[in-house]
């Protein structure tokens, strides 16, 4: 097909008239040529040519909309995109629909409008992996180091940071978790309550063993200690005695006027004094001192008058 | 309770480093795809994505505490994609690869499988907005990829209601011409690629 046949039969092109396979010529023509595609863009909207429009086919309604806005393919198309936000008035749907019967370009456009949301659903729908944040931070951080790099910036992909990720950014995680954790509990019957209960008597059978353990303890502890009592109080008792009779022992020689191992009589008297006040004893002092006047070496003896108390 | 993005930006100029990190972890996804929606490649995408929150980390002592701080945090990073498609234009002229090399868009191809129609749709998309001017681009990708209302958008372009309405129309108008031309084996007009 040449530019002249291709100007011939423009008009039924635009109107959507032509048959094939001369449609399918001059799209590939247009294609090719673009004098010729610019020429089909000139008719399809100047609103002289409107050769797709047939004579006599203009209402009053289209001619007041031809003089105040222009085109009224260029009217309709705008209408065609603004249906896909909202249905249009009356009025206007049905003008649309007047000028669709008769326009088969406009048609088509409007085919192509119509399927525009197809089209955007049709683009990919990209997510950012895991990777980006984290490139983002490190850009971010060269950027304006004022903000304190968080640990879960650090490369370490992996199980801690689906943890932090856990920890930090889903809010609602550990009150979902609570949640769930009461509806469960229901639905487990008696479960939970018997594991409780397990729980308890089994610490409470320790307790018990404790106890008794410790009672056994202490048991033979105070046995033990009630039978070195008596012991160590045989052995007081007997160093009593034994104490007691050097005391008196002593005694008796002092108020016999005897001297022990070359000590004065006093001395040894005062000793033995001493000693029986330990031991708990105590010397009537008027039989066990000396009396005034006699040296040491001559102390009478007046009789054995002690006694123990 | 989870805090606000409002909140964790206020703790990031505290210095705490995690909030930081929560707060790229819940935009990552989403700039990361408006990123690829506006260069169209997965590999630019990453590293448009990572500039935008480098930027969003030298500019948060910017921010207003009473202002939404998903507008705030949308209006940087098309910013930034803005950035990187105009440096992107003044470095390459977008040779529009042929129709008849572009696999499965052949119109006579009549695809079977859900997948390769599907692949059919994501390539004739993806060449149709590269064909797009800047504008048409951004009105499409706001509105009907990344799905911001219009006040969100009228906001950020510093737009009344009207004309973003007006940019968004136009724009799947183009998308719809563009892709037809595609489908039809035409190369589209006004190669306005990335």
């Amino acid at each position: 097909m040449d530019c002249r046949a291709f100007g011939q039969m423009l008009p039924r092109y635009l109107a959507g008239d032509l048959a094939e396979p001369d449609f399918t010529r001059m799209v590939a023509h247009e294609a090719s040529c673009p004098a010729c595609h610019q020429l089909a863009c000139e008719q399809m909207t100047d609103p002289d040519v409107r050769s797709t429009t047939p004579a006599g086919a203009t209402g009053l309604l289209e001619d007041i909309i031809q003089r105040t806005m222009g085109s009224d393919c260029q009217y309709i198309r705008m209408r065609l995109a603004e249906r896909l936000d909202h249905d249009l008035a009356d009025h206007t749907t049905r003008l649309v629909e007047e000028h669709l019967g008769r326009c088969a370009a406009c048609r088509g456009l409007a085919e192509t409008l119509n399927e525009l949301p197809l089209y955007y659903a049709a683009m990919p729908r990209l997510l950012a992996d895991a990777s980006f944040a984290r490139e983002v931070m490190e850009q971010t951080r060269r950027a304006r180091p004022m903000i304190t790099p968080a640990p879960s910036a650090e490369a370490r992909p992996g199980f801690l940071e689906v943890l932090r990720a856990l920890w930090r950014k889903p809010e609602f995680v550990w009150e979902g978790a609570v949640v769930c954790a009461l509806l469960i509990a229901p639905l487990a019957g008696e479960a939970p309550s018997r594991w409780f209960r397990s729980i308890q008597t089994a610490e409470q059978a320790r307790v018990q063993r404790f106890e008794l353990a410790a009672g056994e303890v202490r048991g033979e502890v105070t046995t033990f200690f009630d039978a070195r009592r008596q012991e160590v109080d045989d052995t007081v008792s007997g160093a009593r005695g034994t104490v007691a009779s050097w005391a008196y022992d002593a005694l008796d020689r002092l108020t016999a006027g005897t001297s022990v191992a070359g000590f004065p009589s006093t001395l040894v008297r005062s000793w033995g004094q001493r000693a029986l006040t330990r031991i708990g004893l105590e010397v009537d002092e008027e039989e066990t001192n000396p009396k005034e006047g006699s040296s040491d070496m001559g102390i009478q003896p007046e009789g054995d008058h002690y006694e123990l108390h | 309770m989870a805090r606000t993005d409002e909140a964790l930006i206020l703790l990031c100029r505290d210095g705490d480093s995690r909030a930081w990190e929560s707060l790229i972890r819940r935009h990552q996804d989403r700039i990361l795809n408006l990123a690829y929606q506006f260069t169209g490649n997965r590999e630019e995408a990453r590293d448009v994505g990572q500039e935008i929150f480098v930027r969003l980390y030298q500019k948060m002592d910017q921010y207003e505490a009473d202002r939404p701080f998903r507008t705030w945090f949308n209006s940087l990073a098309r910013n930034v994609c803005i950035d990187r498609y105009r440096s992107r234009k003044r470095d390459r002229v977008l040779v529009a690869t042929p129709v008849d090399e572009l696999p499965h868009l052949s119109s006579n191809a009549e695809p079977t499988d859900r997948r390769l129609v599907k692949r059919e749709r994501r390539e004739l998309v993806q060449t149709g907005l590269d064909h797009l001017s800047e504008i048409s681009r951004e009105a499409i990708v706001l509105k009907d990829l990344q799905g911001q209302s219009l006040e969100e958008i009228g906001d950020m372009l510093g737009l009344p209601i009207g004309t973003v309405k007006s940019r968004i129309f136009r724009a799947r108008v183009e998308l719809a011409r563009a892709i037809r031309k595609l489908q039809s084996g035409a190369q589209p007009e006004g190669s306005n690629g990335l």
